[in-house]
């Protein structure tokens, strides 16, 4: 699954630091957030969608293959 | 964080403090058993329990490693407990998502490798000593029907 949190970090001029602090995560996961290597819960999706002031849509790129196994 | 028992869903400190009061609980019942262990090798010759030189070894080790575990767990707590930085930092350690992820995928991993390495022990050490066969496969048995135990509890929660 793509997403624009690393697009919606640097547009607001946050660093993955403060993000992970924000989210109560830790800083290694919003690398891998970003590198599409690890896909968000729902409730982290929604915090992220949340503290971007967008939809959850908006952050996160569905794509059909992502549901295959 | 590196630790199969460590991962918590607490959202705050304090929360996490008192999870960490009820984990010292468990580290001094296990405090308590490594002690008696230990003492059980110190003192079973003097009784009529003879064990035997590799048994003792076997018991004293594992006392001293409980008794050990046990304290500097209690110490890292009891630090922590003070250290409401510390603490944070810790904690979200403990709960982020992906840690958890990746502890519970290691240990799905480990639990196969210890499948297959019991098995083939049991089909092997069962040429030599029959005993240790039977004893491993309780042990397999027991971790089949706790797991549908614990699958058939956990899916009346969810």
């Amino acid at each position: 699954m793509q997403n624009r949190i690393q697009e919606l970090r640097k547009e607001r001029k946050i660093t993955q630091s403060e993000l992970a602090e924000a989210m109560e995560v830790t800083r290694q996961t919003i690398i891998s957030l970003e590198n599409g290597k690890y896909n968000a819960s729902l409730i982290l999706a929604y915090k992220l969608a949340h503290y971007f002031n967008q939809t959850i849509e908006e952050v996160f790129i569905f794509d059909k293959e992502d549901s295959a196994c | 964080m590196l630790g199969m028992f460590c991962g918590t869903h607490c959202t705050n400190n304090e929360d996490y403090k008192k999870e960490l009061k009820k984990r010292m609980f468990i580290y001094a019942v296990l405090f308590v058993v490594g002690c008696i262990v230990l003492s059980l090798s110190l003192v079973a010759n003097q009784f009529s329990l003879s064990l035997s030189p590799i048994m003792e070894g076997l018991y004293a080790g594992a006392g001293v490693g409980l008794i050990a575990a046990s304290l500097l767990l209690t110490l890292r707590n009891w630090r922590l407990l003070h250290n409401e930085e510390r603490l944070k930092k810790v904690r979200i350690e403990a709960s982020d998502e992906r840690n958890q992820t990746i502890s519970l995928s290691a240990s799905k991993a480990a639990i196969f490798i210890l499948m297959i390495t019991m098995l083939l022990t049991i089909f092997i050490a069962g040429l030599w000593d029959p005993t240790v066969s039977i004893v491993l496969a309780y042990i397999m048995m027991l971790f089949f029907v706790s797991y549908y135990i614990a699958y058939f509890i956990f899916s009346k929660r969810n």
